[in-house]
């Protein structure tokens, strides 16, 4: 599972991340989307950028590294490190990608709202639960990953374990 | 333990958790970072290249280069068994009030800090690798390492991880 993590740091931190381009895209979408969440739940909501905001508020502003997908990252490194078949694995990681995305999504909205209606506990949403809520989310895919990553065998059997050991 | 009543042991075990933390532990933090972590990382750190720095709280410690003092910090060292440990220790109390899992899991954050603190004074002493180990381990390894104990002894996952008897 290092070697995943690894691999994935290799990869986005110190390529994609300072390159820019990938978190661009990805932060813009994410801003716009969560604008159209807070209009479709009845809010006024602008985005300009990577900028949200409601009237009288500074906005909540989507920068590197906190578009989600450095969470992204730590829900791939296990379901690629944990044993499971190939076909599930290429069903699961887009479904889990998108849960992570929307949830994103939502935690924006949601900040905006706070900043919006209790400006007060902004600092406390933000630290604690807006970034425990997406730690909960990978938590359950990687439990969701275990029972569906592998397949019962035909005698009804857990399919591959991660380790063996003697008790 | 011992002497609790069974329906007792959960609130008890992460309650005197909770209190053995806050009042011990986060002071303990406080105290590394200020008085361990910052000076023996300003004495080994090149005074024209870095600038070191602590959170309100002194429970982090931050590089900045010294051209750009203002910008965004190169390194990050949290002092270690942090948020993430403290959230994972409550779940696994919460699930084993009388086994002591979350002592296992302080180690190995403990053992992280250790090696967390090698990598920032790697890249204090002028090797820039250090820094990216630093935030290899900050990103990744220590939320993973909370996760996965988590996972490893959340009921109906255990027995797909570990096969007692080989």
């Amino acid at each position: 599972m290092l070697a995943a993590f690894a691999l994935w740091f290799v990869v986005y931190d110190l390529w994609l991340l300072p390159d820019g381009r990938l978190d661009e895209v990805l932060s813009l979408h994410v801003a716009s989307a969560s604008r159209t969440l807070l209009t479709w739940l009845g809010y006024e909501a602008q985005v300009y950028g990577r900028v949200v905001w409601m009237e009288g508020t500074a906005g909540i502003e989507v920068v590197n590294g906190c578009n989600g997908l450095a969470v992204i990252g730590l829900f791939l490194g296990f379901v690629m490190a944990f044993p499971g078949t190939m076909r599930r694995r290429i069903v699961f990681v887009p479904l889990g990608i998108l849960t992570l995305y929307l949830v994103n999504v939502g935690r924006l909205a949601m900040l905006v709202l706070v900043q919006h209606y209790r400006p007060g506990w902004f600092d406390l949403v933000h630290e604690f639960a807006a970034t425990g809520i997406y730690y909960v989310i990978v938590f359950g895919l990687w439990i969701a990953w275990v029972h569906f990553g592998a397949p019962r065998t035909a005698s009804g059997r857990e399919g591959p374990r991660l380790t063996a050991v003697s008790a | 333990m011992r002497g609790v009543p069974g329906w007792a042991a959960r609130p008890t075990a992460v309650l005197a958790f909770l209190a053995v933390y806050l009042l011990v532990w986060q002071p303990a933090r406080t105290w590394l970072i200020r008085s361990v972590a910052l000076p023996v990382a300003a004495s080994m750190a090149a005074s024209d290249r870095y600038l070191l720095d602590a959170d309100r709280h002194a429970r982090s410690l931050y590089v900045f280069p010294v051209d750009d003092p203002g910008g965004e910090a190169i390194g990050v060292f949290h002092a270690p068994a942090g948020r993430t440990f403290l959230v994972a220790a409550l779940v696994l109390l919460a699930m084993y009030p009388r086994r002591s899992y979350w002592l296992w899991l302080w180690g190995v954050h403990l053992g992280l800090g250790v090696l967390s603190y090698l990598a920032l004074l790697a890249g204090l002493g002028g090797m820039e690798a250090g820094f990216a180990l630093l935030a290899f381990f900050d990103r990744y390894v220590t939320m993973a390492v909370s996760l996965f104990a988590v996972l490893a002894l959340w009921p109906g996952v255990r027995r797909r991880i570990v096969r007692p008897g080989g």
